[in-house]
């Protein structure tokens, strides 16, 4: 980069200044004199804000807030609320492209103060291409603007800008710190050398192998996996012996169900016996309740038997009442009524029942007749046979009568006997059936076990339903750990997947850094060499002290010819031009030409040194801009320069109007 | 002929066991042997084996009558069993060629009548219906059949 042109507008104290700088390769040196409070720092700030904008703001060697970048005669030329606009453009050339940087921030007038408009801020970068074809980007947009952005710090990186845009005042600075550590020296390097980029680049892959470590960790469960695996194997022994004895339950329950079995059946046996015991008990009641009946039943039969000799004489009643009937038919004996006596009677008084007759009738006849045959038995016994005649015909009667109620008897005592030898019949049936004697004692016994067995029974089958369930239960932790497990291992799976990607990480980022170590080395070197030969060609006392080094800690050493390296060897002039050597010597190592700008530079240094850096230092650099008092250069070495000068420079601070302008050449006499 | 108003009947001596043994309550009435009381009076069992004998004609005189064998007297006879004697007093007068109906009045006569048919009757009696155990089932057989 070279900067070309530079143009001011109401920065501070410039009104509306610019200047060009010197970009011949033989002439590169800009002069720009200035006494002290000319105005120097302000352009130094000027050249800092224009390039980076806001990003300066507070930082070392730049503008400390906005607020003071406004021209403070604007407070008097505004009015109340009137805005104007602070405006930095800069030209520039680098890589073989031109460029026109503008950069403008509003200021309004508001209760007697300036106030900066941040919103209003304006950023444009115009090019031509190689290809002869103009750009322009506008900040219209964040996009745009951070596109701008990346490109001003493509050409000179922001990090590294305070080694190119560099304050004199520094150089003590750095010297002082040389001696106490070497963070400034290494940071130098590496911001200016590009080894940032390594970081950065580190700094990335180890994000990246952060987030493999936390994903690893959220992965790795070879801890859990074997704890999973002590669980499961912890459920399976207790499933196994939960297992085993529920076999050994359901044998125990299928012989409490057989001794049951074998129990019910001697208890339906006694139930057998006891029910045929039971029914012999009822045959013998009833045998005993038949024999009663039956004793009775005999008793009365045998009440109408003791007469069943009428019955029997039955042929001889009927014998008796045929003779008796036939004597009658043959009037051996008369009627009760129709005697000896009776018919006298009717033939004396010659009347019949219903009629009167005559003597020597028929009827008279015929009663005579009759009473001769009446004559030949006796009146007595013709009464007997008479009667007798009626008993045995009566006797007939009742005879008969009485074989009726006879059989009558005869039959229902058959019945009750019949029954009676049946109830015996099958008294001696079961009796035959009944085999032993069973005794309550047995019975109750029987029973009693009964009740045992079945509480066994329900116990055994409560402890075989409690242990399928504690079966079941481990199943399914068994089921959800080996789950667990699946998961576990496919995310070890996983894991090892992101182990084998970290270990290629950390091993990219061991070989970043060994890169990062031997280019920095590398780098270190170079700085170091180009330092050894701007400095041997500075220093004055070449013969006291050995070359410059750039220790391989970042250490800027100056060894005597003795070799000793000692802090107070070195004074502080001689520190300043060994810093002075290492920042060219930077400057002279990076890859793209970058401006080296100082303000201040020769303040500590004596005369010596100054000639020779005159004499040395522009070669050094692409582009060398410096500010410088009126008492910083001796005859010599602005002679030296000025012979290396396009352009030079002064600024000066107009206390009438108190702005600062910048005058072409020299305007301010050196006084040294 | 003086005739008793009320005479003694006889049976055969060797005959008075057996007439205890199937009626005779007067002392089976208060003991367990009434159970084999056949005949509730021993009248009844005189009647049956004098119809039986004389329905078999088994007309047998036996020794004249001791005190041991009056069973019982005349007045005993209930009317149906005078009815039956005298049938048997008139039949048996038939039977030898006499008819003669005065003998219903004639109780020496009956008397001697049906001790005789009543000692050969007894004898078959007992025989038959000891025949098998049923003593009642042989009786029965017997007035029914005969």
């Amino acid at each position: 980069m070279k900067i070309k042109e530079m143009k001011l507008k109401n920065f501070k104290a410039y009104r509306n200044e610019e200047l060009k700088f010197s970009t011949d390769k033989e002439k590169n040196v800009t002069l720009i004199y200035g006494v002290n409070g000319a105005g120097k720092t302000s352009f130094f700030q000027a050249l800092n804000w224009g390039l980076y904008g806001y990003d300066v703001i507070g930082t070392n060697n730049t503008i400390s807030s906005m607020k003071t970048i406004a021209g403070k005669y604007l407070l008097d030329e505004l009015s109340e609320g009137e805005t104007e606009e602070v405006k930095i453009e800069i030209q520039f050339e680098n890589d073989g492209y031109d460029y026109t940087l503008t950069r403008i921030a509003h200021f309004i007038k508001k209760n007697n103060e300036l106030s900066y408009l941040m919103k209003n801020d304006f950023l444009s970068l115009y090019y031509v291409s190689d290809m002869g074809k103009p750009s322009m980007i506008k900040n219209d947009s964040l996009d745009q603007e951070q596109k701008i952005s990346r490109i001003i710090n493509n050409v000179l990186p922001f990090g590294s800008r305070e080694y190119f845009l560099f304050d004199g005042e520094n150089l003590a600075n750095y010297s002082e710190a040389n001696k106490h550590q070497c963070l400034e020296i290494k940071n130098a390097i590496r911001q200016v050398l590009g080894l940032d980029d390594f970081d950065i680049a580190i700094k990335n892959i180890k994000a990246v192998n952060d987030q493999l470590r936390k994903d690893f960790e959220k992965k790795e469960c070879s801890e859990k996996i074997n704890d999973t695996n002590n669980v499961i194997g912890d459920y399976q022994e207790r499933q196994t012996k939960i297992s085993k004895e529920v076999i050994s339950q359901r044998y125990l329950l299928k012989e409490k169900n057989t001794e049951f079995t074998k129990n019910e059946d001697l208890l339906k046996s006694f139930h057998q016996e006891i029910e045929k015991i039971e029914k012999r008990s009822e045959i013998e009641k009833e045998i005993e309740s038949i024999k009663i009946t039956l004793s009775l039943n005999l008793k009365e039969l045998r009440s109408v038997l003791t007469q069943g000799y009428m019955c029997y004489s039955e042929s001889i009643q009927t014998e008796c009442f045929n003779l008796l009937t036939s004597w009658r038919k043959q009037n051996k004996f008369p009627t009760k009524y129709y005697n000896l006596d009776f018919v006298k009677n009717i033939i004396q008084n010659k009347k019949c029942f219903f009629w009167d007759f005559e003597e020597n009738s028929e009827e008279h006849k015929f009663f005579l007749k009759e009473e001769e045959k009446l004559q030949n038995w006796g009146h007595n016994i013709q009464n007997d046979l008479t009667d007798f005649y009626g008993k045995v015909s009566s006797l007939k009667i009742g005879s008969k009568s009485l074989i009726k109620d006879i059989s009558e008897q005869h039959k229902v005592y058959v019945q009750t006997e019949t029954k009676f030898r049946e109830h015996i019949l099958a008294h001696e049936e079961i009796n035959k059936e009944i085999k032993s004697k069973i005794t309550d004692k047995e019975i109750q016994e029987c029973n009693n076990k009964r009740e045992i067995i079945q509480n066994e029974i329900l116990k055994v089958s409560t402890n075989i339903k409690s242990l399928t369930e504690q079966s079941i239960l481990f199943e399914e932790e068994i089921r959800k750990a080996n789950s667990l497990l699946n998961s576990m291992k496919s995310k070890t799976v996983e894991g090892k997947k992101i182990q084998d990607k970290k270990k290629l990480i950390t091993e990219s980022i061991y070989w970043l850094k060994q890169l990062y170590e031997h280019y920095s080395q590398i780098k270190r070197q170079e700085v170091e060499k180009h330092m050894q030969d701007l400095f041997r060609n500075i220093l004055w006392k070449k013969q006291h002290y050995q070359d410059a080094k750039l220790t391989s800690d970042y250490k800027l050493t100056l060894p005597d010819k003795w070799g000793d390296a000692g802090e107070d060897l070195v004074s502080k002039g001689e520190g300043q031009v060994l810093i002075l050597s290492f920042v060219a010597a930077l400057a002279k190592s990076t890859n793209d030409e970058a401006p080296f700008i100082i303000d201040t530079p020769f303040a500590r240094i004596s005369i010596e040194p100054t000639i020779n850096i005159a004499k040395f230092l522009p070669e050094q650099v692409s582009q060398l801009v410096l500010f410088v008092t009126d008492k910083e250069l001796t005859t010599e070495s602005e002679r030296l320069f000025t012979e290396k000068t396009q352009y030079v420079w002064t600024i000066k601070f107009n206390e009438e109007n108190s702005e600062t302008n910048i005058i072409n050449g020299k305007q301010v006499k050196t006084e040294y | 002929m003086n005739q008793s108003r009320n005479p003694p009947i006889h049976i055969n001596e060797k005959f008075n066991m057996r007439y205890s043994l199937y009626s005779n309550p007067q002392h089976k009435r208060n003991t367990d042997e009434k159970e084999l009381l056949f005949f509730s009076r021993m009248v009844d069992l005189f009647m049956l084996a004098t119809i039986h004998g004389f329905k078999e004609g088994l007309r047998i005189p036996f020794e004249k009558p001791s005190e041991k064998t009056d069973i019982f007297k005349w007045s005993n006879f209930k009317d149906e069993d005078l009815t039956i004697i005298k049938s048997i007093g008139l039949l048996e007068l038939i039977r030898i060629g006499n008819e003669d109906p005065n003998i219903i009045n004639d109780k020496s006569r009956m008397v001697e009548i049906i001790q005789e048919y009543a000692n050969g009757g007894f004898q078959d009696l007992m025989e038959i219906l000891e025949e098998n155990p049923d003593f009642e089932g042989n009786f029965i057989s017997l007035i029914l059949t005969k």
